[in-house]
């Protein structure tokens, strides 16, 4: 006994082409010109797989992602046996069972549970395993009150329902999935997975063949990632899944920078007008009359970087280069955003949103910013289109572009509204990161600063390390977080005004206030007015702050260096390369805002005039 | 060849099923469900007998009186083995859901075409029996019946095997083969009597395996005698043959029908 379910070594499968006679020549013209014998042979071969080795663990969910013609299915077809291996060897310890097509086998014509029956034979019980598990099958179809109707009356619901019955009934030790579970209902694939859980908590081996990458993150322990017959990577799904992702997305930028009319031919599919409607939720495609056409699609991170892959919170723009050959006056833009299954999350366009349309012509951007992309971690297909009112496209990309939101937070769903949570006194809980324990009473969304944290003299400010420790874990669930900085020893409504531009930059908003020494340094003898403590104090008692931070050097690179914010706020007074910390903050990708100060407003010039006599 | 008999003996649970629902199916809906099976030979037989009693009554020989008798005897083999080679030529083809998504050895296929054709063979029988036992005509010579039957299943299983594959690769040998078997049906003693045969005629019918079997049948069955061991004999050599080449060019096509149906 191997703990091995799956061996396959330098697996290669070449197809054989008949290249010369055309698929249905026919057997008179063979015998007439001779040909009989050469027709019969191939002409030219097509590697399909290219000595592809690799193995699965017993008890294993195994998942073979790659693009379409990448040797997946020739893959599955090996190992479900239907197809032999040109060369290398495969083996496959236990019952092996494929759900590839369900309900293949079904006659339309004979009852469904004679098709039980004999599916069940055709995919390898005997007839006694068959009658053990007739009931188990149809109670787990739900099929109980049509059993015994023929299998044409079904609807394509109970069809598959019956398929995937028997075929998960079959009890296998090697499970071989492709794809079904895109197709059916919510309800049915639910119960689908649950099944499928059910097998992997009993330890079979499950190999999952599918473009659904949000599934192979969720369900597999190992990925195999296939591009052009090889294996291109292997091993852990995050990282595989993000190899693919990026690999996919490289793709589609080449292909979307090549020149329009060429792209035009190889559209998959035109129907001649009016939303498709796929026989089975979301599929790929391009269509339309072209009169508008988005030659290419950008998605772009806030500093105008071309990026697939976003921190959730994260601002996105869509960027849709388009071009007019001729005056277009009636135009849409829309955009869709679908799950990797296929689920809407969101949909607009600028006819919904009372954009009136004057004309068009020649090339033109056309750009969709989210401010803050509040979705949870997983791959998001998009849709575009340039349709007219009526919604006849004129392009219409279906699912060909992509994005990534990663989070450090594991949550479910699709949309992460922006929360916390509150615990009374009773529930004892702790908090994910240093951060102090909320109150369920203080109704601020922002709670303030811990003061019990490392003890510092400092009054209510946050100590570096445990701030910086913090702001890793608003990074990781997407909060974008403001910095500033100044001495504040005495309060005035232009510090109001920036510090409440700065809060509005981001999430949260982190002040970082000179020391005592570090203010006389700066300031001279006479200056801070108030004690540190107390200027923290006063400064976390303000909405817009949420944490303060104390400095002791004249500027608080370091401070900038620990935390490096998103977005980095001073007076305008302060000339763009003057900012301390700006590079700092660039190199990262944050920015830097100058907000315009309330003129007169410096504390130096009121310090001065208070003190002249 | 014996790993593809190993083969189907394998999966003989699987045809076994499939050839019971191809039955079940067949009827399935119609009023009269499995008589079919007997009214079509009778029906088959009052077409050719009103031909050739009431608008063509030349003379025949005594030997094939009563002509209907005669008739039904020849007319059932062949009933079976026409209505095999014309299904089994385009069973791949209708059934390559099956054999492109599951696994599946395809020469079930076929195997399960004949095998079906032969249980409505035999479902005819009954009805050859009943008028055989009004006209006396049966002896213990009828009890020999089941050697021509599995002489004729080897046969037609082998040209099932090869019409199947090759119609794969080329469609029209489906309507093609419509033609040959229509030919091939006058170019066999059904409607006469192979005995009143002399000349280049009989030589040429001589070649031809169906020949010698239905000679068979109609020996054991119309006639009561059966003395054409040396045919049958031959034709089963060629029938082993047959399927012999059948099988191996089956095996050979294996790996291209998945990809081509």
């Amino acid at each position: 006994m191997s703990d091995r379910a799956v061996l396959a070594q330098d697996l290669t499968k070449i197809y054989r082409r008949f290249v010369h006679r055309n698929q249905f020549r026919t057997l008179k013209s063979a015998l007439l010109t001779g040909s009989l014998l050469t027709d019969l042979a191939p002409d030219q071969t097509f590697t399909a797989l290219a000595g592809v080795s690799f193995d699965v663990k017993k008890g294993s969910t195994f998942g073979v992602i790659g693009e379409n013609g990448s040797g997946k299915s020739t893959l599955l077809k090996l190992l479900a046996g239907i197809t032999k291996p040109t060369r290398g060897s495969l083996t496959v310890e236990g019952r092996i069972s494929a759900l590839i097509e369900l309900g293949a086998g079904f006659h339309p014509e004979i009852s469904g549970r004679e098709n039980v029956a004999i599916n069940g034979i055709m995919l390898g019980l005997t007839r006694k395993e068959v009658d053990e598990r007739f009931d188990e099958i149809v109670a787990f179809a739900e099929l109980e009150r049509f059993i015994d109707a023929p299998v044409k009356t079904y609807s394509s619901g109970m069809y598959m329902r019956l398929g995937f019955a028997v075929a998960i009934h079959v009890d296998p030790d090697v499970l071989l999935i492709d794809e079904v579970l895109a197709v059916g209902d919510e309800a049915f694939t639910r119960k689908c997975l649950d099944k499928i859980g059910e097998f992997r908590r009993r330890g079979k081996t499950i190999l999952l063949v599918t473009h659904s990458l949000g599934l192979v993150e969720k369900m597999c322990d190992d990925v195999l990632w296939l591009r052009q017959g090889q294996v291109a990577d292997r091993g852990d799904p995050k990282r595989v899944v993000d190899a693919y992702l990026t690999y996919v997305a490289g793709g589609e930028e080449a292909l979307l920078q090549e020149p329009g009319p060429t792209k035009v031919a190889e559209a998959p599919f035109q129907p001649p007008a009016g939303e498709p409607t796929p026989a089975h939720g979301y599929r790929e495609g391009r269509w339309g009359s072209r009169e508008i056409e988005i030659t290419r699609v950008r998605l772009l991170d806030d500093r105008d970087r071309e990026r697939h892959v976003y921190v959730s919170g994260e601002s996105l723009t869509l960027s849709l280069t388009v071009r007019a050959a001729a005056r277009v006056e009636d135009f849409v833009f829309g955009v869709g955003i679908f799950t990797a299954d296929g689920a809407s999350v969101y949909g607009t366009n600028t006819h919904l949103e009372d954009y009136e349309p004057r004309q068009i012509q020649g090339e033109a951007e056309v750009r969709l910013q989210f401010d803050e992309l509040r979705l949870v971690e997983g791959t998001y297909l998009l849709d575009v289109a340039a349709h007219k009112r009526d919604g006849t496209p004129y392009d219409y990309h279906r699912g060909r572009h992509s994005f990534r939101v990663k989070s450090r937070i594991k949550d479910v769903g699709v949309y992460r509204p922006p929360h916390r949570w509150l615990f009374s006194e009773n529930a004892n809980v702790v908090s994910p990161s240093p951060r102090p324990e909320l109150d369920l009473h203080e109704d601020a969304p922002r709670a303030s600063a811990p003061g019990s944290l490392g003890g510092e003299p400092e009054g209510h400010a946050t100590p570096l390390a445990a701030l910086a420790e913090e702001r890793k874990a608003w990074k990781a669930s997407g909060l974008r977080v403001a910095f500033t900085n100044g001495c504040f020893d005495l309060l005035h409504p232009g510090h109001l005004a920036l510090l409440e531009e700065a809060r509005r930059a981001g999430d949260r908003l982190i002040v970082a206030m000179n020391s005592d020494r570090s203010v006389r340094a700066l300031k001279g003898p006479g200056r801070p007015l108030l004690p540190e403590a107390e200027r923290a104090e006063t400064l976390l008692a303000l909405e817009p702050v949420d944490r303060v931070v104390v400095y002791d050097e004249d500027t608080p690179i370091e401070v900038v260096r620990a935390l490096v914010p998103d977005v980095l706020v001073k007076g305008a007074d302060w000339g763009p390369d003057d900012i301390v910390g700006s590079d700092v903050v660039e190199a990262a990708g944050g920015r830097v805002l100058r907000v315009e100060l309330l003129p007169g407003r410096s504390t130096t010039s009121m310090v001065e005039r208070i003190r002249r006599p | 060849m014996t790993a593809q008999l190993a083969t189907l003996f394998r999966y003989r649970l699987l045809i076994h099923s499939l050839v019971g629902r191809e039955l079940k199916a067949r009827y399935r809906g119609s009023v009269l469900g499995f008589f079919w099976s007997f009214i079509n030979p009778l029906l088959q037989l009052l077409t050719y007998g009103f031909v050739f009693t009431v608008i063509l009554p030349g003379r025949r020989s005594e030997n094939i009186e009563p002509y209907l008798l005669f008739f039904f005897c020849g007319i059932l083999p062949w009933t079976w083995f026409q209505s095999s080679l014309a299904e089994a030529s385009g069973v791949l083809i209708s059934g390559g859901n099956l054999i492109k998504k599951v696994l599946f050895p395809a020469e079930v296929l076929p195997v399960v075409t004949v095998l079906t054709n032969l249980v409505q063979f035999l479902l005819g029988m009954p009805a050859l029996l009943v008028f055989l036992v009004l006209y006396g005509r049966l002896s213990w010579w009828s009890l020999l019946f089941p050697l021509p039957v599995l002489v004729q299943l080897v046969f037609t299983l082998g040209l099932a095997l090869l019409v199947s594959a090759l119609t794969v690769h080329f469609r029209d040998i489906q309507s093609i083969l419509t033609h040959i078997l229509h030919l091939w049906f006058f170019a066999s003693p059904v409607l006469y009597f192979y005995g009143d045969l002399s000349g280049w005629v009989r030589a040429f019918l001589r070649v031809n395996p169906m020949t010698h079997l239905l000679v068979s049948y109609q020996q054991m069955l119309f006639h009561g005698a059966f003395d054409h061991w040396k045919g049958l004999g031959a034709a089963a050599g060629v029938s082993v043959l047959c399927y012999a080449l059948g099988a191996f060019l089956f095996d050979r096509l294996r790996d291209t029908l998945a990809e081509e149906v």
